[in-house]
């Protein structure tokens, strides 16, 4: 657990189809947006460097995932080991919102991770640049409804992010990369431990302060 | 059929005559040469030195013509009592080297193909394929001109057996039934139009449908020359497309049919490049053919270890790794022009070559930038093969209406327009067509000003994009238990782009999605059956990549999964994918020529798939082959591969003698030309389109 060891952390980006998923990774990565982008098939990920708090360098590989319902059943072959789950939805589509609870589901189940309880999960609205009229009405109280009551009331981040104008997209990216780190160190620590009777005591949460987003 | 008295030197005994036989030295029908095919026998021989001949009418006088259209007739001549029967005793013809006669000793033919009469032809033809890898004139049976296949017709329709085994009755099957009755006649496992005459066990073994003409020319038949005149080259090169064996790669490496790929690939020194930046072919088949013995030997993971120990033996043995006839059909061809395309079909614009015939030409070349629509639409089967043009026109004119009438369900329908279900299909079918194919030209344009309201994705305004918005919404009330599922429009877009006018593009994507549906079941059971059935031919036919992949936990082929639903679509370029989908249209070799595409893909990235460490690595090096990814010899590789498949498999089956070996149901599957036909569930109530 030496600090100076380059770290892989595996980051899934789930969502429905359209919320923006490939264009969050291809902002974060590659700093470009297009509208264009092809529907994903499969999945697909890419990888970037970047260094965090206490100039630990990270390597983050993010997965892109297709949104369709139906195919969420392949992701028992690419959610494994996975150290951060992003949650995604579109601030102008109240179904995308609605369905975050049944992708956090899905995830546990084909993931298999050790602590489903605390699994980092964060949660992303994308798509802010569009005009208010277009955005779900009163989307901070279905919100928190949603992340309160529906995702467990573990205050999960929340960040709104705009992939084409790269609103808050690296700050979020930031937050995941923290506690995909923390979930790392903690899978490291259990596989080095046999005897994991200290499991329940690094029930260490990042502070629920939902970095950066103000909301 | 045995002789009455002893024969003259000048005398003949005739075993067989068929009447309304015709050369045709060229397109002209008032060239054609009307004669009798005949099968005679001189004193004291053996059915082997029995002769067949073609004899034009023009060559015998009226007693002859007379004594010929008896025998022809015997059979349904009642002989009276106290007649006498027919008299197969004639005169011997004279010289037999008369330009348009021929003749040629049944020991002599090597293979005779049966090409019976098709909706395209009017006419059923044979081809002789002599020992010395030679063809001649073709033989075509004027069934309406010839007395006993009139009369045979008559009787059978009589007693209610046109067909026989399924078979169509025409003249040629009479010859055929006597030939059998004299001589052994086989037919050909890969070309079960070629019936291989007496052969030999090796020819049998290689399942070669011909002989391949040696490099030198030997004199031997009189009428060689005559062979090689140009009109015949005109009638040969539209006859016999399916016996193209002249090739640039086979006429380089064609020296002796049954000898070790190796040796010949060592032995020739130039052989042609397949590709402009790829190996030689001499180097790429030998290293093929070094792998396939690796391969070879280590194949046990499907097989019971004695089996597949003989079988490596068999393989890597004296015998042959792959017969001669495997590399000549596996050459890429030219690209079908139009000037070609229009000769396979008559005035009336029907086919006129078999669709077999066609699929392999499309097959091992391809279609021209200018035929590609309408080619797309008789693979697809938006036109029947056997149509003309003027049904063609009226098959259009019905297209059109009854796509209105699908159309207007929807648009007229407001209860639908207004369902959940149907809204978020709608919803996710434009979101899709919004972020299809963008970079191509056709579907760039926005025709409104950025920013004007891009959010709405209902607001389509390029014209193309709309049509195919239209076509899909038209899809999922069409087929309503699947829907529209991602991945649909990228399966759409190729085929909008050929062939353009919405009404025969619905039709096309319809059609290809009989095939399809099995990609996008709720269940994804049809991706996944694919994926095992993938994940068994790789185990079969590399076993060693397949270990590797283990090592890497990737055995799920996973990382092949975006490759098997849209088949390859995003792996490679649009004009690929075009010539990529046009060869698996064909089904030509088996309708899951797709999987072999992926074999091939594997096994020509093997060495650095080799490499890579772990499932993220695969996946990332599958991901992003794309540009890497050249097609010709991907289609060679492909199609050895597959001749390799489905050689081992008549190895493993032909083992039967001690060990019982059953293989595998999937992998037995891959030598099925029929569609694998998967249809999605009816829809619970409530349950979303996701």
């Amino acid at each position: 657990m030496s600090s100076r060891k380059k770290t892989l952390l595996k980051v899934i980006i789930l969502g429905d189809s359209g919320v923006g998923k490939t264009s969050l990774m291809q902002q974060f990565v590659n700093n470009k947006f297009s509208h264009q982008y092809k529907a994903t098939i499969g999945a697909d990920f890419l990888t970037k460097e970047i260094t965090i708090d206490n100039n630990k360098q990270v390597t983050l590989q993010i997965w892109d995932t297709a949104g369709q319902e139906r195919f969420q059943s392949l992701g028992v072959a690419f959610y494994r080991g996975a150290d951060c789950c992003v949650l995604c939805f579109d601030v102008t589509n109240e179904k995308s919102l609605n369905n975050l609870t049944s992708w956090k589901d899905e995830f546990l189940v084909q993931s298999n991770v050790s602590n489903p309880q605390d699994f980092p999960f964060i949660v992303i609205g994308n798509k802010i640049d569009v005009d208010d009229s277009k955005k779900i009405p009163s989307l901070q109280k279905k919100l928190n409804n949603i992340t309160n009551n529906q995702l467990g009331g573990l205050n999960y981040p929340v960040f709104e992010t705009s992939a084409k104008d790269s609103i808050n997209v690296e700050s979020a990216f930031e937050v995941i990369a923290k506690m995909a780190l923390q979930q790392e160190e903690l899978n490291a620590a259990n596989s080095n431990d046999v005897n994991d009777d200290y499991n329940d005591a690094i029930n260490i949460h990042l502070d629920s302060e939902s970095g950066g987003c103000g909301c | 059929m045995t002789s009455k008295r002893i024969l003259h030197s000048n005398e003949i005994e005739l075993l067989f005559v068929k009447s309304g036989v015709y050369l045709h030295p060229s397109k002209s029908k008032k060239d054609n040469i009307n004669g009798y095919l005949i099968l005679y026998r001189v004193a004291n021989v053996t059915n082997l030195e029995i002769t067949l001949q073609f004899i034009p009418e023009s060559q015998l006088d009226k007693d002859n013509i007379k004594k010929y259209n008896d025998i022809d007739t015997s059979n349904f001549i009642q002989v009276k009592p106290g007649r006498a029967f027919v008299s197969r005793i004639v005169e011997k013809p004279s010289s037999l080297l008369l330009s348009t006669s021929f003749s040629i000793q049944i020991s002599y033919i090597y293979s005779i193909q049966f090409r019976p009469p098709s909706p395209g032809y009017y006419y059923g033809s044979i081809i002789i394929n002599t020992q010395e890898g030679d063809k001649l004139p073709i033989l075509f049976f004027h069934d309406d001109e010839s007395k006993s296949t009139i009369e045979s017709q008559k009787l059978k329709n009589k007693n209610f057996e046109t067909f026989d085994n399924n078979e169509l009755y025409w003249g040629a099957i009479d010859f055929l039934t006597f030939l059998k009755s004299v001589v052994n006649v086989q037919q050909s496992t890969i070309e079960p139009s070629v019936w291989l005459i007496n052969p030999q066990s090796n020819d049998l073994r290689n399942f070669a449908p011909f002989k391949i003409k040696p490099k030198k020319e030997e004199e031997s038949f009189d009428f060689g020359k005559f062979l090689n005149t140009a009109k015949w080259k005109v009638l040969e090169t539209v006859a016999t497309l399916s016996a193209k064996t002249k090739n640039s790669l086979t006429d380089l490496i064609d020296e002796n049919a049954p000898k070790p790929i190796k040796d010949i690939l060592y032995t020739q020194p130039e052989v042609i490049k397949i590709g402009d930046d790829f190996d030689s072919a001499r180097i790429y088949l030998a290293k093929w053919a070094q792998q396939v013995k690796e391969e070879a030997e280590r194949s046990s993971n499907l097989m019971g270890d004695d089996i597949s120990s003989k079988i490596d033996k068999e393989l890597s043995g004296e015998n042959v790794i792959l017969t001669q006839e495997e590399v000549n059909s596996t050459t890429r061809l030219n690209l079908i022009s139009k000037t070609e395309w229009e000769s396979y079909f008559d005035y009336s614009g029907r086919l006129r070559i078999t669709i077999d015939e066609l699929k392999s030409r499309i097959f091992h070349g391809g279609l021209s930038e200018e035929i590609k629509r309408e080619g797309w639409l008789f693979l697809l089967e938006v036109y029947p093969w056997e149509s003309s043009t003027e049904e063609r026109l009226v098959l259009d004119q019905s297209y059109e209406s009854s796509y209105l009438d699908l159309k207007k369900k929807w648009i007229n329908d407001d209860v639908k327009r207004n369902n959940e279900f149907w809204k978020d299909q709608k919803f996710r079918i434009e979101k899709d067509i919004n972020r299809t194919d963008r970079n191509l030209e056709i579907f760039k344009s926005n025709g409104h000003a950025e920013g004007d309201d891009e959010f709405d994705v209902s607001n389509i305004t390029n014209p193309h994009l709309y049509k195919m918005r239209e076509i899909l919404i038209t899809y999922n009330e069409y087929n309503e238990n699947l829907g529209y599922v991602q991945g649909m429009s990228d399966l759409l877009s190729p085929l909008y782009v050929l062939i353009k006018d919405e009404y025969l593009v619905f039709y096309a994507f319809a059609h290809f999605m009989i095939r399809m549906e099995r990609n996008f079941l709720r269940d994804q059971s049809g991706m996944k059956e694919q994926m095992v059935t993938l994940n068994k031919l790789l185990q079969f036919m590399i076993p060693d990549l397949y270990l590797h992949l283990e090592k890497c936990s990737s055995t799920d082929l996973f990382f092949m999964f975006r490759s098997l639903l849209v088949w390859f679509k995003r792996e490679i370029s649009f004009e690929q994918t075009i010539s990529l989908w046009e060869v698996l249209f064909t089904n030509y070799y088996t309708s899951q020529f797709h999987l072999f595409i992926g074999l091939a893909i594997l096994s020509q990235n093997k060495v650095a798939i080799t490499e890579l460490q772990d499932f993220s690595d695969v996946i990332k090096y599958v991901n992003d082959l794309g540009s890497s990814i050249k097609l010709d010899p991907l289609f060679v590789r492909a199609e050895l591969l597959f001749l390799k498949f489905k050689r081992k498999v008549s190895l493993i089956t032909r083992s039967e003698t001690e060990e019982e070996f059953t293989l595998d149901k999937d992998l037995e599957g891959l030598l099925s030309k029929n569609l694998v036909i998967q249809k999605e569930k009816p829809r619970e109530e409530g349950q979303g389109g996701g």
